[in-house]
């Protein structure tokens, strides 16, 4: 699979998961695992995103690239990491 | 929840997926205030559902176009290095100046691009080597063409977006408003790109704000679920106008939105927002 490819379907299942366990939260009631969990999953879908890029782009051996990708993941996370503290 | 409520969130959410997809704005300028003054949210409340709507909105076009190849994947994690560097930088150095400075500056800058991206016509520079490590294509759906186009100016478009990144940390407006123009007007990347390959990025961006409102506690659930179920739906029918519609058309539509955009930043700056 190309990485494009790889990096809609990664982001598709994301929305997919997310949205379908957001909609059967809001039928439950306003706070319930499946609207947790389901905002989880669509929130964290870019970053999966962006480790789906890196697994491309390395498998492709375009290495200029990964580098970058890889910087991305280190940035992200780090920047998670330093706001919840 | 109301339904009321929840169909008011839910178009609400439509309109920053649309936002998001045909311009590759997050649009929290005007979302931000909407939830305030309609939903009676927060400002901090408020920024948390702006944030989950622009991830939903940059997810749901971004699985359409990075897969038909508008989302310059590459560009847009260099650029997000570089806006991350800005952003950091801003950070450290906020507060040396006055924020209504800052946003005064901010609003000249995207008033500058709207004039640029009106009265300058597009420049796109075919590539010399289709193999070369800045040369990419895409096909336009409004006219069946392939486009080919090589990223100029990388260093300067380079820096632009650390500027950009460092005033929308300053400022708290989203950097898109800036990266869309850098892309097309410096790095003459063509303008379906350049908006493309911005959505995508916003989704990266606001996701280090989402995840930390999310586990602060700090994002209303059913509000963020409504707005996310919105933002995809929006998402959806702005990624057909996208591809649809004629590049002329989408820049001038872009400049309109900065215009709107710099005049809610300067109400907000004279204190009537």
């Amino acid at each position: 699979m190309s990485m494009n490819k790889s990096i809609a379907w990664t982001l598709r299942i994301g929305i997919v998961v997310g949205l379908a366990m957001i909609a059967v939260g809001l039928c439950i009631s306003d706070d319930n695992p499946f609207l947790y969990y389901g905002l989880l999953v669509l929130i964290a879908s870019p970053l999966f995103a962006v480790i789906a890029a890196l697994v491309g782009l390395i498998r492709e051996k375009d290495w200029f690239w990964a580098g970058i990708a890889a910087l991305v993941v280190i940035i992200v996370v780090a920047g998670a990491i330093v706001a919840m503290l | 929840m109301e339904l009321l409520i929840l169909l008011g969130l839910v178009a609400l959410g439509a309109g920053a997926g649309i936002m998001g997809s045909l311009f590759g704005l997050g649009g929290g300028v005007i979302f931000v205030p909407v939830l305030m003054l309609a939903f009676g949210m927060a400002p901090a409340e408020a920024a948390a559902v702006s944030l989950v709507g622009i991830v939903a909105g940059s997810v749901g076009a971004s699985s359409i176009f990075v897969e038909k190849g508008l989302a310059n994947v590459r560009l847009g994690l260099l650029l997000e290095v570089t806006t991350t560097v800005g952003a950091i930088a801003g950070a450290m150095i906020a507060g040396l100046l006055e924020d209504w400075i800052l946003s005064i500056l901010f609003c000249c800058v995207m008033i500058y691009s709207a004039f640029r991206m009106i009265v300058s016509p597009e420049k796109v520079i075919e590539p010399k080597d289709t193999d070369g490590r800045m040369s990419f294509t895409y096909r336009d759906e409004a006219n069946g063409d392939d486009i080919s186009y090589e990223v100029q100016n990388v260093g300067k478009g380079g820096l632009a977006c650390v500027f950009a990144g460092m005033m929308s940390s300053m400022t708290g407006v989203g950097g898109g408003a800036i990266k869309v123009p850098v892309m097309n007007l410096i790095m003459h990347v063509p303008m379906k790109a350049a908006s493309s390959t911005s959505s995508y990025m916003i989704g990266i961006t606001a996701f280090s704000g989402a995840v930390t409102y999310f586990f602060s506690g700090q994002l209303d659930l059913p509000f963020a679920g409504a707005v996310a179920i919105g933002a995809f739906i929006g998402a959806l029918a702005g990624t057909y106008l996208a591809r649809k519609m004629n590049t002329k058309h989408l820049r001038r539509y872009f400049s309109v939105v900065l215009f709107i955009m710099s005049a809610l930043v300067l109400l907000r700056v004279g204190g009537i927002l």
